[in-house]
């Protein structure tokens, strides 16, 4: 993140808080470009969900859900504004990872589009790649588990990881000192990986 | 400070030094307090392990996770610091990292020779799953002693618990390399050969099949054909075939790799499957039990069906891995996985000769099918074979797999005994004159094939053209698709009632026009707007000919597109705005469909806003408020069906409002009428459900004036006269539950004239024939509720007849089972009327098998329940009739056991032995003692029932005391006596309302 971005977050945050309901949507926006991201990696680590139908259905949906949410309900703090957006972002993800492993076998008779027009065989496809169911569940637990983390914790890892705020940034939001931000943020990693450890033993 | 907290501040620093390019090891942390120790190396492992997953699943900028670089210094000096201690292993670079593993190779000091050290990665290292599955494939390896498999020298763990394990270094290319190199070159090379060129029908420069570069290769195939059949013969499976996982070695050697996903047969190693499938308890296809490539992997595999998956899985996938190496490509090209999974498993791929590029000799054709058959029974009984078949070729022998043409064998002949040719020539001129007819036969399925080809080639050089026109051409044509589609929006229904092939037909033609719209790529606004909109249209015609599924995903796609589009200008413009809400509206029909109301509400409700916005920006354009007002009847539909009867309500009356007003404004416009009148039937219809009779009895009175009307005017226009004729219907019910039984007569006939011409008019439209037997089924009804036995008996045999002929079509449709058995019950109950109580049990064991079928289709349906509790009331009935006491309590204990609900079936199985009482006061067969033994019998055994009832949980007395049913019992003292009863004792029971 540049400064330019943190400079603009932090205006933003200022105008949410005096109750500027449009610097709520551009909060969205942004968060939902992080969400893209988010997407669009898990989309190439997991070729079996390379579905761009699937892709846009995830973007516009939370898009939908997230603005929904917002209208419905009154916002009066940043923090409120990160938990939510970030609650909404991970509920997406997982939804999308289920809606993935449970899709119906129903796909018709004709393809929408073939418009790959090389003919070159060395072109790589998304079929040409291995599948491995279990990866796919494995990138679900850690979303899972981050529900269950403890509050102050899971705060912390919303902001730094779903937001991408920096400590800094995320100890201003959250009135901390960055040294307590950090203790979070490690003690929330751990605790993540306890779980999974204990999940996968 | 107490541990936990000091333990967190040593990690902090050991984060913060690291962000800082240092990092500091679990001693140097903990120096100053060694007992912690042991758990910050822990701690920091568990860490860097989550960091490691962090970073795989999405980068956070800005926080302390391990970057590339870190990783060489990290963990990754780790393998090549534990590697060079063992003293052993010198020269370790990193090669590659694979799903599970990291890929090292490595010098073997002590037998001087180049290794491959699998480790597995940091991340899966606390997973005992991903371990097992790790080493599984050393394990798998071990157990296969083959110099076609690379053996594995060792296994163990690295100093920090990761397991590795040491391979044998292959040295070469795979055959995905040499197989892509052999097809570039071959068609890179000019065509020097004159007479190969002539015959080609294909411009581009063909593949030499008989070069010595493909032999060898199809040798390398073979090769591996028989590597998988020595591993199948020691029970283990591949399950990952493909050209990626066949080594070439330097020194002529084929190896097979990759035995990560191998199965062992038939019992062992399910604990791969078994993760999947405890994630997953529905055995139904989905994508999570999907293991392997797909572009080679067989229908089997991609149906997710692991346990059909065993060694004719690799026999496909060895297929797969032969179309590779004949054509260049793999069998499926598609870049979205779920239609190539769709298509893997249908089958649907082209044959190597098809795919335009290289002439495949035609056995060697019909080997790669046989081994690429979707029916794992009709492969290659084995891979064996299938090398045995592919040696045959080489050798220019006939192969199994295909029946040589004349032609193919008497040009083998040649080749074989070339000395012998000229001799024998005079021979052979018989032997052609005989063949002759076979000749003509093969050249004219060739001829066919080839105009087949050219087709196809044509259609895709035009399609290509079609794309690479500039945009305005591109805007007329979508002018005329759109015309083509707006001619039919207003034709459709006709069309449907005339010719319903025909129409899904011309759907299908239009529909693909649409798809190349739909597949435009440009990324300019003008073309994003087209290929929504293609993708709109895609999606309509795909929900006109009831294709849900794709609909929903086309019309999914072309909201997303028009929702990048948002914040460019173009999206405040109306047209946009009115296209995006047809798709959301579309898109809610379509979820609506496929039984997700709670979305499709949502997507009804923003279409409505959006138009509701429009419409008040623009009050004078008819087209957003024709569109509104479709919306609102919409969600009227769907909040009806979700049992929100007063919402619904409103956004009926919105909607009439609108379709009032435009039909005022353009009284030429028919199909604001049509739609009016529509809106009113379903207003009408929810009106009755709420027993607003009245109100329904108008409602429907005003959708058939109109239809009337517009019946009358355009009599060519069946679609009218069946809307009219279920509007008659629709009357006619509100008209019997009021009473006006003689008005009601009136409109059932009036709709069965209606449908009866309709039928004639249409003979293969099935639902005409279905709506004729309702009619007559429902006239038949009322007539017997007006005592006129012998017409309604006519009715009834009538409905019967028809639904008789329809249950023979169509023996699997639980509601035309159903209603076939509804109308035997009906057919009962008239003849317990006409005391032919013989009559009446003849009919309902006839309707058994049809309530059965219709119940086992559907156990919960209400109306097959009460259809089936009603044959089970004319039951006891007619055996009362007929003085078959035990056969009667024996029907009435049926129903109570129904077991659908125990307290409403034991209600039901006392209100059928009460109403024998009635008909056994009226039987004049009998003596009055008789008579009044048999009243006492019933009512004894009925309030028995009610007893049942109620230990049962049954509370309600004031029911029991104003059910008509019950009148007779009324008097009875053990009736009296469970009043009481359940009036006092259960007292506190009744404070539920």
């Amino acid at each position: 993140m540049t400064k330019d971005d943190a400079d603009v977050r932090q205006s933003l945050l200022q105008r949410l808080q005096a109750g500027e309901a449009a610097a709520r949507d551009e909060l969205i926006s942004r968060s939902y470009e992080r969400l893209r991201r988010l997407a669009a990696r898990m989309l190439r680590d997991f070729p079996i969900v390379q579905n761009r139908a699937t892709t846009s259905d995830v973007l516009h949906e939370t898009f939908f859900r997230l603005r929904r949410a917002l209208e419905i309900v009154p916002l009066t703090t940043a923090v409120e504004f990160y938990r939510l957006a970030a609650l909404h972002m991970r509920r997406q993800l997982l939804d999308m990872a289920r809606s993935l492993r449970h899709q119906p076998e129903s796909f018709g008779l004709h393809s929408l589009t073939n418009s790959q027009s090389s003919s070159s065989a060395s072109y790589p496809e998304p079929g040409h790649t291995t599948l491995d169911p279990a990866a796919l569940a494995r990138w679900q637990e850690v979303h899972e588990r981050v529900e269950a983390l403890p509050e102050e914790e899971r705060i912390v890892f919303d902001l730094l990881y779903y937001h991408e705020l920096s400590q800094a940034e995320a100890a201003e939001v959250l009135d901390v000192s960055i040294a307590t931000i950090k203790r979070r943020w490690t003690a929330a990693r751990l605790h993540l990986a306890a779980y999974l450890g204990d999940a996968s033993l | 400070m107490n541990n936990d907290a000091r333990l967190l501040d040593l990690l902090t620093q050991y984060e913060d030094a690291k962000a800082q390019g240092r990092l500091l090891t679990a001693e140097e942390l903990c120096s100053d307090c060694p007992e912690l120790l042991d758990e910050v190396r822990e701690k920091l492992a568990a860490l860097e392990r989550m960091n490691l997953r962090l970073a795989a699943i999405g980068p956070a900028p800005d926080t302390p996770l391990v970057s590339a670089d870190d990783e060489q210094s990290g963990h990754w000096l780790n393998v090549v610091e534990s590697l060079t201690l063992s003293g052993r292993y010198e020269d370790i670079r990193f090669f590659a990292t694979g799903g599970m593993g990291e890929v090292w190779t490595a010098k073997d000091v002590s037998l001087n020779r180049l290794v491959v050290v699998k480790v597995l990665r940091h991340e899966h290292f606390r997973s005992a799953e991903a371990a097992r599955r790790f080493l599984s494939e050393a394990e798998v390896t071990s157990r296969l002693d083959h110099p076609g498999i690379a053996p594995v020298y060792a296994v163990g763990r690295l100093p920090d618990g990761r397991p590795c394990y040491v391979m044998r270094f292959i040295e070469g290319c795979s055959l995905q390399d040499a197989i892509n190199r052999f097809h570039e070159e071959e068609s890179a090379t000019p065509p020097s050969d004159t007479a190969r060129q002539a015959k080609a029908p294909f411009p581009s420069a063909p593949v030499c099949f008989d070069s010595l570069a493909f032999r060898d290769l199809l040798g390398h195939l073979i090769a591996a054909c028989e590597i998988v059949a020595f591993a199948h013969s020691r029970g283990i499976i591949h399950r990952d075939i493909k050209p990626a996982n066949v080594m070439l070695g330097n020194f002529g050697e084929t190896l097979v790799i990759d035995w990560g996903l191998a199965k062992s047969l038939p019992d062992q190693d399910e604990a791969v499957e078994q993760v999947v499938q405890d994630r997953d308890p529905s055995h139904e296809t989905t994508l999570g039990t999907v293991v392997g490539t797909p572009a080679f992997m067989s229908p089997e595999q991609a149906e997710g069906r692991t346990e059909l998956v065993g060694p004719a899985s690799d026999v496909y996938s060895l297929g797969a891995t032969l179309y590779v190496l004949l054509t260049g490509k793999a069998p499926f090209r598609q870049s979205r996985l779920d239609f190539l999974l769709a298509r893997v498993r249908r089958g649907d791929f082209p044959p190597p000769r098809a795919t335009g590029q290289v002439p495949v000799p035609a056995a060697l054709q019909a080997i790669c099918l046989k081994a690429m058959a979707r029916e794992p029974q009709r492969r290659y009984a084995s891979a064996g074979e299938l090398a045995q078949d592919l040696k045959r070729w080489l050798a220019d022998e006939p192969v199994c797999a295909y029946r040589d043409s004349v032609l193919d064998r008497l040009r083998r002949f040649a080749r074989h005994h070339r000395s012998a040719t000229l001799a024998s020539a005079a021979g052979l001129a018989l032997t052609l004159l005989v063949a002759l007819t076979g000749l003509i036969v093969v050249q004219q399925q060739q001829r066919t094939t080839e105009k087949a080809l050219r087709a196809e080639v044509q259609a895709k050089a035009k399609e290509a053209a079609a794309r690479a026109v500039g945009d305005h051409a591109r805007r007329h044509a979508l002018e005329v698709l759109r015309s083509m589609t707006d001619d039919l929006v207003m034709n459709q229904l006709s069309r449907a009632l005339g010719d319903p092939q025909g129409n899904r037909d011309y759907y299908q033609e239009v529909l693909k026009h649409f798809e190349r719209l739909a597949a435009i790529t440009e990324d300019d606004t003008a073309s994003r707007l087209i290929r929504a909109e293609g993708l709109g249209r895609v999606a309509w015609l795909r929900y006109q000919i009831g294709r849900m599924q794709e609909a929903r995903l086309a019309c999914k796609e072309s909201i997303a597109v028009f929702n990048a589009l948002l914040d460019e200008p173009i999206a405040q413009q109306t047209e946009f705005r009115k296209q995006l809400a047809t798709n959301y509206n579309l898109l809610a029909t379509v979820l609506k469909e496929l039984g997700e109301p709670e979305r499709a509400e949502i997507l009804y409700t923003d279409a409505r806003s959006i138009l509701q916005q429009l419409k008040a920006e623009f009050q004078n354009r008819p087209d957003v408020r024709s569109d509104l007002a479709m919306c609102c009847n919409n969600l009227g539909n769907l909040l009806a069906d979700t049992d929100r009867m007063p919402q619904a309500k409103l956004f009926y009356e919105e909607a009439s409002i609108l379709y009032k007003q435009l039909s005022d404004e353009e009284p030429d416009n028919r199909r604001y009428l049509q739609e009016l009148a529509i809106v009113y039937n379903n207003l009408g219809i929810l009106q009755e459900n709420l027993s607003q009779l009245e109100q329904a009895h108008s409602s429907f009175r005003q959708s058939l004036a109109i239809f009337q009307g517009l019946a009358a005017a355009y009599p060519e226009r069946s679609e009218y006269r069946r809307d009219l004729a279920m509007c008659h219907n629709n009357l006619a019910n509100v008209l019997v539950q009021t009473g006006c039984f003689q008005d009601a007569e009136a409109a059932f006939s009036k709709a069965l004239g209606i449908y009866q011409q309709l039928a004639t008019e249409f003979p293969n439209r099935t639902e005409f024939r279905r709506q004729l037997a309702m009619s007559r089924n429902n006239l038949g009804s009322l007539l017997q509720i007006l005592k006129r036995w012998q017409e309604a008996q006519f009715q009834l045999r009538n409905a019967l007849n028809l639904y008789k002929q329809l249950a023979t079509e169509f023996p699997h449709q639980p509601d035309i089972r159903s209603e076939l058995a509804n109308t035997l019950n009906n057919l009962a109950v008239l003849s317990n009327e006409e005391h032919a109580f013989h009559a009446a049990i003849e009919c309902l064991s006839e309707a058994e098998p049809h309530h059965q079928a219709a119940l086992n289709a559907n156990p919960a349906n209400p109306e097959f329940r009460q259809r089936y509790r009603n044959a089970l009331w004319a039951l006891v009935k007619a055996n009362a009739g007929l003085l078959e006491r035990a056969k009667a309590l024996a029907a009435a204990e049926k129903v109570r056991d129904l077991g659908w609900d125990p307290v409403a079936n034991a209600y039901d199985a006392a209100v059928a032995l009460a109403r024998c009482i009635r008909l056994v006061e009226k039987l004049d067969t009998l003596s009055q003692e008789e008579r009044d033994a048999a009243v006492s019998w019933y009512g004894e055994r009925a309030v028995a029932m009610l007893r049942y009832a109620v230990e049962k949980g049954f509370r309600s007395s004031v029911t029991l005391k104003i059910d008509t049913d019950f009148a007779d019992l009324r008097l009875r003292q053990d009736f009296q006596r469970l009043l009481a009863d359940l009036e006092n004792s259960y007292q506190p029971a009744r404070s539920q309302p």
